[in-house]
């Protein structure tokens, strides 16, 4: 019975120590088995090549000699609780390799190819870390990943550390790149970027008619971030916050009490930030009660914009507003990309997997420029990139401030209508006009 | 007479040691064989090779007309062959009523028939006041006649008992001699290991003296108190046979 | 006299502090929240109390840490959405493959995986579990991919109509909602852990359980086949995460970590309620279930498990057998 005791507090300890990272502002996943494993198993890993890529020197220049593939390593969760979208990311770029070397590979450096190597951060900082050190150990010229900030934090001062160039495909949490970096580089809006223009949307769509907020996140780095930029901005908007509902985003099993929190505040609207179970969750919590709001809205929301959210939820997901990085569905070359993912993959695209997809496209972008897959000439084209033909939802080109983030990046605000997601602000990307005020249960 | 239980040649061998040798003995139906020696004599490995806790090296066990030692303990005792331990192994988290049911179940499956036969299990051990109390709350003597009724509700035809007087104060002894005899007369036939001199040697119908792992003598009583070799290797000068 | 006192000394405190509460204004706005978060916790307490029942169970009579306990219900979810998905089986109907499946697969590890190793030190039995969860877990993210499935219950929302009384799905309870599908989990839970304690209770083979959990020995000399029953218990505890799973998957998500969340909580619920005690794997579900929820409205910008671990340290302190366990040797 002592030594049973003895082994239940050593494990639930570990879980207790594992939730207090939590609350740390750094995300993890809940998962035992994941997150005690080390092992990185990696299904998809092309082998790692024992041709590591030839150093340039600086005679070849103007002699373009046919060079050994460009190695970029792709950090994703490809196992554990955030498995679906990792694997989803690192097959977008996995694509975007496939397709570029199709159409002759980089030509500044003789037509040489791209080669992924995929790794797996099982969802886990350290493994995403020591991954990271692994693969600019094995030579590649630059990085991307990771899903998840706090995997992100750590991954990027490795690539700081090593002069390693990293293009974060998904990650919000602003600490990421206040750290005076030059080597780390964000195509999608941060978490204050979220925020704001979250905030700005809500004020600009609805006017006088959304005063009061009640705001539900998940209580990881990601979700406090984001809502702590929209209070900031909301407030300019005349916005107030009258309630914040943190909760555990990977432990809960229902969210029914946390809305009933939200709707007791009577708000004109409820907010939401967090990952896709949580969302689904909270979309359940608030159709079961048939929350009194104008609308429910998603900031940087996991579930919302995704065509499975719509598929799974059915009648229920109607009306449903997201404010999130998004792909430009009214592009018809992204729509080309859609089709060809889902073709390979046999499952929708999401935005996620479009910014790894991107993210690849971007370094590509910059090898050209470089003509060199040396990680610090790499490093220095990405800094100078301008690229404007670009798959994503906002009108600006992908271009980096000092700090490396891209100044363009912006959300869009879409919402459920007709059974689709629809974008339906800035008015210059909108495809559907927007339903507000509207929930399923009050339009019904 | 046709015996209920036969041992042939039994011998089991612990690493150098050969604690059981060539041991052969039969159970008369109805039979009271009581078993004695001194420690370490090889009686308990005989019971655990008998009851099938362990199986010997060389010989047999022979009970019901079927060879046994090779089945498992619990396959043997389903036979009815049915063993007490020496130190007792009750359910300490059920009432003594309650393990008394488990060996109601065997034969039994309903519930209502279980907890019926054990009832009477328990009158005839003198445990009914004591039913519904916790087993591990009992006294020893209480927990030795625990034993018994849960092996008895089982409807052996064969028990072997292994010191079920141990630790008896000689009232309590005397008490659990007249309810080993019930149970002979019951029909039961018993084997019965047991180092009370005078009470196994009023009990049993014969005696069988193990010394040294092999079986020294066997026949009635009075006939093993006089035998010059028992009475030189164990019993000593001073022994009678009428008690005082 | 001492003890009688104190009991009442107790009551007026409880009922001072119930005058208080529902007097206060903290009351009147939150009256509906703590409802919602009374009943959220009593249903999901009794999944929770279904899933630890099952674990206890194997814990009291095998004496071993079963790991994948939250793994095979995690196949049990899976099978109850293929089922739905594929062949529109109702999820409620798809118990009776579920639970018999999962008896099959328990009992199929039990022979072949643990048995041979059911002497081996602890930590090995713990490792060989632990090891088996991470196969589950990684062979059903190579079979269905991470992403995490969902389905609604066409008639989640619709209305019944029982002769005396309609239920109109969610139903509202004291301003509470209750969703059909986690009230049926509750009933269910409920009612299949009685049908487990008359089993225990009541029958031959729950006899023999009992035996062989507190004495292999003395059972095996009442004829008593002791690995036979381990195997049968594992199939059993295996089986209530087989119902539990099915149970769930109409208002969780299906994906490869999706039973993992109530591996832990069933562990600290075993832990409370007592290891191999069916009534404290009811009380310890329920009393958990509200733990969380009461700690979300009572104990804001924490984790909702916070409540619980606190819990749990507490009884590792000062009860360690657990509300209904026996002390230990």
């Amino acid at each position: 019975m002592r030594k049973i005791t003895i082994y239940l507090s050593l494990l639930l300890s570990l879980a207790l120590i594992a939730t207090a990272c939590v609350s740390d502002s750094e995300e993890t996943t809940t998962t035992t088995a994941a997150t005690a494993s080390p092992d990185t198993t990696q299904p998809d890993t092309p082998d790692t090549p024992d041709t590591t890529q030839p150093d340039t020197p600086d005679t070849t220049e103007g002699t373009i000699a046919p060079a050994g593939p460009v190695l970029i390593g792709s950090i994703h969760p490809l196992t554990g609780g955030l498995a679906g979208a990792g694997n989803r990311m690192d097959n977008g770029a996995r694509m975007a390799v496939e397709e570029i070397n199709a159409a002759g590979g980089i030509a500044s450096l003789g037509g040489a190819p791209l080669e992924l190597v995929s790794a797996d951060s099982t969802g886990a900082a350290e493994v995403g870390q020591s991954e990271a050190e692994r693969l600019i150990g094995d030579g590649v010229s630059a990085i991307i990943g990771t899903y998840q900030s706090a995997v992100t934090t750590l991954v990027a001062a490795i690539a700081e550390r090593d002069g390693v160039p990293l293009v974060i495909d998904v990650a919000v949490a602003d600490s990421i790149l206040d750290q005076g970096y030059t080597n780390v580089f964000r195509i999608q809006p941060n978490a204050t970027s979220m925020g704001a223009s979250g905030a700005q949307f809500l004020s600009e769509l609805a006017g006088d008619e959304i005063k009061t907020v009640a705001y539900l996140h998940d209580d990881t780095g990601f979700g406090v971030s984001v809502a702590d930029a929209f209070e900031a901005a909301a407030a300019d908007y005349g916005i107030e916050v009258t309630a914040r509902i943190p909760y555990p985003p990977f432990e809960v099993t229902d969210l029914t009490t946390e809305m009933s929190q939200a709707a007791a505040v009577s708000p004109d609207v409820i907010v939401i930030t967090g990952y896709y179970n949580d969302g689904l969750l909270a979309a359940r919590a608030a159709t079961d009660l048939e929350v009194d709001v104008k609308a429910v809205i998603g900031i940087a929301q996991g579930a919302f914009h995704t065509p499975q959210f719509v598929a799974d939820f059915g009648a229920s997901a109607e009306l449903f507003f997201n404010s999130n990085y998004h792909f430009n569905a009214s592009d018809p070359v992204v729509q080309g990309i859609l089709e060809r993912f889902e073709a390979a993959y046999g499952e929708p695209m999401d935005t996620e997997a479009m910014l790894s997809y991107q993210a690849i496209h971007v370094i590509a972008d910059a090898l050209e420029r470089a003509g060199s897959s040396d990680p610090a000439d790499v490093r220095a084209a990405l800094a100078e990139t301008n690229l404007a033909d670009h798959f994503m939802a906002y009108p600006g080109p992908i271009a980096f401030d000092e700090t490396g983030e891209n100044i363009s990046a912006q959300p869009v605000l879409m919402q459920v209508v007709d059974g689709a997601v629809q974008q339906v602000y800035p008015l210059d990307l909108r495809e559907t006009d927007p339903v507000f005020p509207g929930t399923a249960w009050s339009n019904n | 007479m046709n015996p209920v239980l036969s041992v042939r040649d039994a011998t089991k061998r612990f690493g150098g040691l050969t604690a059981v040798n060539g041991v052969t003995l039969d159970l008369g139906e109805g039979e009271i064989l009581g078993i004695i020696g001194p420690n370490g004599a090889g009686k308990t490995t005989l019971f655990n090779i008998i009851s099938g806790a362990i199986p010997p090296d060389e010989g047999e066990v022979i009970y019901g007309g079927d060879r046994i030692d090779q089945l498992p303990p619990h396959r043997i005792a389903a036979r009815g062959l049915v063993r007490t331990f020496q130190v007792v192994k009750p359910f300490s988290g059920l009432t003594v009523l309650q393990n008394v049911m488990v060996g109601a179940f065997l034969r039994r499956s309903e519930h209502d028939e279980a907890e019926d036969h054990a009832r009477k299990m328990l009158e005839f051990t003198g445990l009914a006041a004591q039913s519904d109390r916790p087993a591990k709350g009992l006294t020893l003597a209480a927990r030795k006649r625990l034993e018994l009724a849960r092996a008895l509700a089982t409807d052996p035809t064969v028990l072997l008992l292994d010191e079920v007087l141990a630790g008896l104060t000689p009232t309590e002894g005397a008490e659990m001699v007249k309810v080993v005899q019930s149970i002979r007369d019951g029909g039961v036939s018993l084997l019965v290991i047991e180092h009370v001199m005078a009470a196994i040697m009023a009990l049993s119908d014969r005696i069988a003296v193990i010394h040294h792992g092999e079986l020294l003598a066997i026949g009635p009583p009075a006939q093993i108190a006089k035998d010059p070799g028992v009475v030189a290797a164990y019993l000593g000068e001073e022994f009678q046979i009428a008690p005082d | 006299m001492r003890g009688r006192l104190r009991q009442a000394a107790w009551a007026v405190l409880a009922i001072l502090v119930a005058v208080i509460l529902t007097q206060s204004t903290w009351w009147d706005t939150n009256q509906t929240v703590f409802a919602q978060a009374l009943v959220s916790g009593l249903l999901i307490g009794g999944v929770y109390a279904l899933v630890a029942m099952g674990l206890s169970l194997v814990f009291g009579v095998l004496d071993i840490i079963n790991f994948a306990h939250g793994a095979l219900m995690t196949i049990a979810i899976y099978a109850s959405y293929l089922l739905f998905d594929n062949y529109g089986i109702d999820p409620y109907v798809s118990l009776l493959i579920t639970i018999p499946l999962l008896f099959v697969i328990g009992v199929g590890i039990q022979r072949f995986a643990i048995n041979p190793v059911m002497d081996a030190p602890i930590h090995n039995q713990l490792l060989l579990t632990l090891g088996i969860a991470i196969v589950i877990e990684n062979l059903a993210l190579v079979l269905f991919t991470g992403t995490p499935r969902s389905i609604e219950l066409a008639y989640a929302r619709n209305e019944f109509d029982l002769g005396l009384f309609t239920l109109d799905f969610p139903i509202k309870v004291f301003g509470a909602v209750v969703s059909l599908p986690k009230l049926i989990a509750f009933m269910v839970a409920l009612l299949l852990g009685g049908a487990i304690y008359v089993l225990i209770h009541r029958t031959q083979l729950g006899a023999a359980i009992r035996a062989a959990a507190q004495e292999p020995e003395g059972a095996e000399m009442v004829g008593i086949d002791v690995r036979r029953i381990y195997t049968i218990t594992f199939g059993i505890g295996a089986a209530c995460v087989g119902a539990a799973g099915a149970l769930v998957m109409p208002f969780l998500f299906v994906s490869p970590t999706a039973g993992a969340t109530f591996n832990i909580i069933a562990f600290i619920v075993v832990v409370l309620g007592g290891m191999g005690s069916i009534p404290g794997a009811v009380v310890g579900g329920l009393v958990i279930g509200l733990t969380q929820e009461m700690t979300q409205i009572f104990v804001p910008g924490s984790s909702k498990l916070l409540g619980v671990f606190v819990i749990f340290l507490a009884v590792l302190l000062f009860r360690p057998q657990g509300l209904f366990g026996k002390v230990q040797r």
